[in-house]
């Protein structure tokens, strides 16, 4: 689902403008963005976990020129859904 | 800081953000909140453009290891969630390693700096590891030493070279000759006098202790001295003086009490270090024309020094080879023209360790054990079983004209060594 149909349905279940929807939005991408930096958790009921997790620097190979590279060590954003949506996911067959 | 925000606490924070009720707030993340949850769990991708892409994806099948019973077992392909943030909140959120950038590593990135001199540590460590080796692992010490020679301009780093085989001295000497020309060059820092002072006196005295067992023994020599030496004692009085005028020079901007200060020191450090410099100029002098006709007798347990400098300097320290000391034939009498005159090399037969063993490490070559054989006949009876503690003279190189490069040497040696196998069968 891409972004307008999303917007689009918000705007049919609660009855929002588009750009209130929008800046909806964007107030929770901001606020997620804002508090992983801070290194926060955020933890929604239902769907899953943001967090931010620190990556080491490591050394990766180029597997078509064989150069060896050494990636930096990094703080990265990600989300762990929780198990009913794993579950979920899991359970579907290709 | 690693704070856990639960849904309220994310209703307020929105509601606060946007200036709306929490009730507002609450109602739209609800509604997000089961929309989200119910598109991504259907297996659909689901695009935030604020802030990133939720997408299931597929993972194949795998073969594992049941880790209790160490049954393998194939984990089925299955649906994974992954979320991939826009670039603008992965950067956000990478912010204090931002500075960072990946980095192409060379093909021969090295991973241990490796020490400069490393063949000679080399040859020290692996001695040490086999046999104890008894003079090999003074060598690396003196060939630093002898470094500096080589460069002439560097005189202060010269003069540890005047008394090689009293290290410790010479070591401390060295240090302090650094320091004290660090001294002499930050005119600024106001303890600079009284350091300079004490230091260089001290330097002076174990200068003149190391110095003095060396002076006289050199005078009875005949005159064969290379011609760069005198050169080096001559500029280096002169050099230094430069550099005290310099100083001199800088140290008038200051106000009149500390100048007078700092010239007293100066003063004393100046002459002090004239004097030393001076020392250890006639130091080198004297060591080189004492050490010149010995050129040839070190290459025997180093072959692989061929700089003539190197080999110089080499001879004196080692005449000092044994733990035992009774053992050591030091045979350092000046006046003793002979080949007797060089510093006589001995080594100890430990278990284990053949006459071959020997000659390996002071020749290059296993075959000219028969040398040693030679030389130590009275003391070895059988070569092919010497007692271990037997303490074995090694002749000089030349004596025999033993050259490990040279194969009519070495087949020499063979033949030599053939023809004590058969005495040894007749007997």
């Amino acid at each position: 689902m891409e972004h307008k149909d999303l917007v689009a349905r918000l705007q049919h279940r609660l009855g929002f403008g588009r750009d209130r929807v929008e800046a909806m939005l964007e107030g929770f991408s901001h606020i997620v963005t804002e508090r992983c930096s801070q290194m926060d958790t955020i933890m929604i009921q239902g769907l899953g976990t943001f967090e931010a997790r620190k990556k080491m620097e490591r050394v990766a190979v180029n597997p078509t020129t064989g150069k060896r590279m050494l990636i930096p060590p990094k703080v990265v954003l990600v989300f762990k859904p929780n198990n009913a949506i794993k579950n979920r996911l899991k359970d579907k067959k290709q | 800081m690693n704070q856990k925000i639960t849904f309220p606490e994310l209703i307020e924070l929105l509601a606060h953000k946007q200036r709306c009720s929490k009730r507002e707030a609450e109602n739209f993340l609800r509604e997000l909140m089961t929309t989200m949850t119910d598109v991504v769990s259907s297996g659909e991708s689901l695009r935030i453009n604020t802030l990133g892409t939720f997408k299931p994806v597929w993972v194949e099948d795998r073969v594992s290891v049941n880790v209790q019973t160490g049954e393998p077992y194939t984990i089925p392909g299955h649906y994974k969630l992954t979320f991939t943030p826009v670039k603008a909140v992965r950067e956000a959120v990478n912010e204090p390693f931002a500075c960072f950038v990946v980095e192409t590593l060379p093909d021969d990135a090295p991973c241990v700096v490796m020490p400069q001199n490393s063949d000679e540590i080399e040859v020290d460590s692996v001695d040490d590891d086999t046999e104890d080796v008894v003079e090999v692992p003074e060598v690396p010490a003196t060939d630093e030493d002898a470094e500096p020679t080589v460069v002439e301009e560097e005189i202060p780093q010269t003069a540890p070279v005047v008394v090689p085989e009293i290290f410790d001295e010479t070591e401390l000497k060295r240090d302090a000759v650094v320091e004290e020309e660090d001294n002499e060059l930050s005119e600024e820092s106001v303890d600079v006098p009284q350091l300079e002072v004490v230091e260089t006196a001290e330097v002076e005295q174990s200068e003149q202790e190391v110095e003095q067992p060396e002076v006289e023994q050199p005078e009875q020599l005949p005159e064969q001295l290379p011609e760069q030496e005198p050169e080096q004692v001559s500029d280096a009085p002169i050099e230094c003086v430069d550099e005290a005028r310099v100083e001199e020079k800088d140290v008038d901007n200051f106000d009149e009490s500390v100048k007078k200060a700092y010239r007293k020191g100066l003063l004393i450090g100046v002459v002090v270090a004239v004097a030393l410099v001076g020392l250890l100029g006639v130091g080198v002098y004297l060591y080189h024309k004492f050490a010149v006709p010995h050129v040839e007798v070190p290459v025997v347990h180093h072959p692989m020094v061929a700089d003539s400098s190197n080999i110089l300097v080499d001879t004196v320290p080692t005449i000092v080879v044994e733990d035992s000391v009774d053992t050591v034939l030091y045979n350092g009498d000046v006046d003793v023209v002979d080949v007797a005159v060089a510093p006589v090399v001995t080594d100890t037969v430990k278990r284990g360790v053949f006459l071959t063993n020997i000659s390996l490490r002071h020749y290059g070559h296993k075959a000219f054990w028969v040398y040693i054989y030679e030389e130590n006949k009275n003391i070895i009876s059988n070569p092919d079983n010497v007692a271990a503690g037997t303490v074995v003279v090694i002749p000089p190189a030349h004596k025999y004209g033993i050259d490990a490069t040279d194969t009519m040497a070495v087949n020499m040696a063979l033949d030599i060594a053939d023809k004590i196998k058969r005495d040894k069968a007749k007997r």
